[in-house]
């Protein structure tokens, strides 16, 4: 039986209907997130675990125990806000030994977890100070200490990171995804970066318009997309028409390319046309022509660093291409013809909308 | 100095004397009790009499049993307006405007056909019913005063996120009122604090009406009984209304993370 269950959970406000049919089954310490963009339900979803709004229809289990319509604070739930929402009036060590003065812990246990607790997110000095004399990046880390201070049965974990900037987002979710780690503790995160859901979750919840589009690990997600949506919505994608060929080997043809597909075409039709998607880094530059090699023109190169994107041109369609910067070699100049080749499982169909 | 200024120069010296012209003569007659010289003897007067002292003291006690009152009744209400009840935030609004609405002489009538000896709950029969009665008419005045103070407190802070985190840490809703909310608002309770204890100090038609010993109705029977005293006491209510609002000032500037701070 898995430590968290969402089965069946509908959310509305009135004839607005924000969470559709949420079935989720999540296992003991396992580092979940839930991934979508604006207004797709996700921290609505996070909200109902956390018993902040309870669902319309549905269950959830946590521990085997139903918990839909318990109240927020028997729940035994820690949670960090995006806002840190650290007290004003407590010192950071009070905030850290709120709950825990609320569960009726001592004194001496109370300051002997806060000290083990300030320990952890490397603030040992700050007990004494007040949120509004922290940085941005310490509020966020009291604030996660808070909310394990009291060893939650679940850690929600709101978009914490999007009010830091790019070098701290960058370290804070190292240090979160090492402590959760470290302590065993089933986590939900909610966030809108591609980024941050793929490289801390061992599972990844696509949403949009309230529901589930895709479940999968960071590299299903990432290599396998479902659906049109998943697939633009995790990394940058070229979109292309195939015209099947034979549904039967994978044979595809693409702008005049023949080439071959690992993808299940799910009874297609020689002379159907359909969506395909190839990701930038799976095009490489080769002088070979044949199977799964497309020729194009190059418009522009624009550098990243390490990477170069080179902006194709393919019978009037865009096709991006991800090079590494080969140094001395230097990037493909504008006007040169360029062929690309890819692995058939590279090219993936787009079965879902 | 350009005509502008000039212009602004003289309505701020007119204003400025509008108001303390007549706060300076006062002052200089409240100081001429003695013939041909001037003294504080109308402030001894004052402070040597037990009334002044019985009624100042009265009107003090009235005025923090309606401060607690008060802010009992406002945190919550404002709070859960704030919290869960936003659409009813204009009706309540209303509400609280109305004791500025209705004549003080309106609303005492009220209370006395409503509480008077010969109704079911007959407050105005006895001395402590009496009080309360009066106490509670206080809790009415202030309403608007302290209800302002609280729902602009209330706005500066993140009220959903701050009782949610308080949740997620176990806490019930008299904690996180008590232990939260309540602490990251004092300055706008201080402010309506202070504001219930001025209209306190000087009310005269509740307390008169009512016939409570309270420094409102102290004033005036002094004011109609002897030349000098009155002066002083004006003098000395002016004061008590501007350390008020100095005490506003000084904790309403405050943030709600640096009034926190201990």
């Amino acid at each position: 039986m898995s430590f968290l269950t969402l089965a069946g959970v509908q959310k509305t406000y009135g004839a607005n209907v924000v969470v559709k049919d949420f079935n989720l089954s999540v296992e003991r310490g396992e580092f979940v997130t839930f991934l979508g963009p604006s207004g797709c339900g996700k921290t609505t979803t996070l909200r109902m675990i956390a018993g902040f709004e309870t669902p319309t229809t549905g269950e959830i289990h946590i521990n085997d125990k139903d918990v839909t319509h318990m109240r927020a604070n028997k729940r035994a739930i820690g949670m960090v806000f995006q806002a840190y929402a650290l007290f004003p009036n407590m010192t950071v060590a009070q905030n850290i030994g709120f709950g825990l003065k609320i569960a009726g812990k001592s004194t001496f246990d109370i300051k002997a977890r806060v000290t083990e607790m300030l320990a952890m997110i490397k603030l040992p000095d700050l007990a004494e100070r007040y949120p509004y004399q922290l940085s941005g990046g310490q509020q966020q880390r009291v604030s996660l200490a808070r909310a394990l201070a009291p060893n939650p049965q679940i850690l929600l974990l709101d978009e914490p990171l999007s009010a830091l900037d790019a070098r701290i987002r960058v370290s804070l979710r190292e240090e979160i995804r090492s402590l959760q780690r470290r302590l065993g503790v089933t986590t939900i995160f909610v966030t809108h970066d591609q980024e941050e859901a793929l490289s801390m979750s061992d599972r990844v919840v696509v949403m949009r318009e309230g529901e589930i589009d895709q479940i999968g690990s960071p590299t299903d997600i990432y290599n396998r997309p479902r659906t049109k949506f998943v697939a633009s919505f995790v990394g940058t994608l070229n979109h292309l028409q195939a015209k099947i060929v034979d549904a039967a080997s994978g044979e595809v043809e693409i702008e005049g390319h023949r080439a071959f597909t690992r993808s299940h075409l799910n009874g297609a039709r020689p002379g159907d046309v359909m969506p395909m998607a190839l990701r930038p880094e799976a095009l490489r530059p080769t002088d070979a022509n044949g199977d799964n090699v497309i020729s194009g023109t190059v418009e522009d190169a624009a550098f990243h660093g390490a990477v170069i994107r080179v902006r194709l041109r393919v019978n009037e369609k865009p096709l991006l291409v991800d090079v590494f910067n080969a140094g001395e070699a230097g990037a493909p100049q504008p006007g040169q013809t360029l062929n690309v080749s890819f692995r058939p499982e590279d090219l993936i169909a787009l079965t879902g909308e | 100095m350009n005509g502008t200024k000039i212009g602004a120069w003289i309505a701020a010296t007119l204003g400025t004397l509008y108001f303390l012209a007549p706060l300076i003569a006062t002052f200089e007659f409240s100081l001429r009790m003695r013939r041909g010289e001037y003294s504080f003897d109308a402030y001894r007067e004052v402070f040597a009499s037990g009334d002044f002292q019985a009624s100042f003291l009265y009107s003090v006690v009235q005025a923090v049993a309606t401060i607690v009152v008060t802010t009992l009744i406002v945190v919550p209400t404002a709070y859960f307006v704030q919290l869960r009840l936003p659409k009813l935030r204009g009706l309540v609004e209303f509400i609280t405007l109305l004791p500025l609405v209705i004549p003080v002489i309106v609303l005492v009538f009220g209370y006395i056909k409503l509480y008077g000896s010969s109704s079911i709950l007959p407050l105005t029969a006895t001395e402590t019913g009496s009080d309360a009665l009066l106490m509670f008419g206080y809790v009415c005045l202030g309403l608007p005063y302290m209800y302002r103070s609280v729902e602009t407190a209330l706005r500066s802070i993140d009220v959903r996120t701050l009782t949610e985190a308080a949740e997620s840490q176990g806490a019930g809703i008299v904690t996180i009122l008590f232990r939260v909310i309540l602490p990251n608002i004092r300055s706008g309770i201080l402010s309506g604090a202070f504001l219930t204890f001025a209209i306190v100090i000087g009310e005269f038609t509740f307390a008169s009406l009512l016939d409570r010993p309270a420094f409102g109705p102290y004033l005036q029977l002094i004011g109609a009984s002897r030349a000098y005293e009155p002066s002083a006491l004006a003098i000395m209510a002016f004061a008590l209304t501007w350390a008020c609002m100095g005490l506003i000032m000084l904790f309403g500037g405050r943030t709600p993370s640096a009034a926190g701070k201990r």
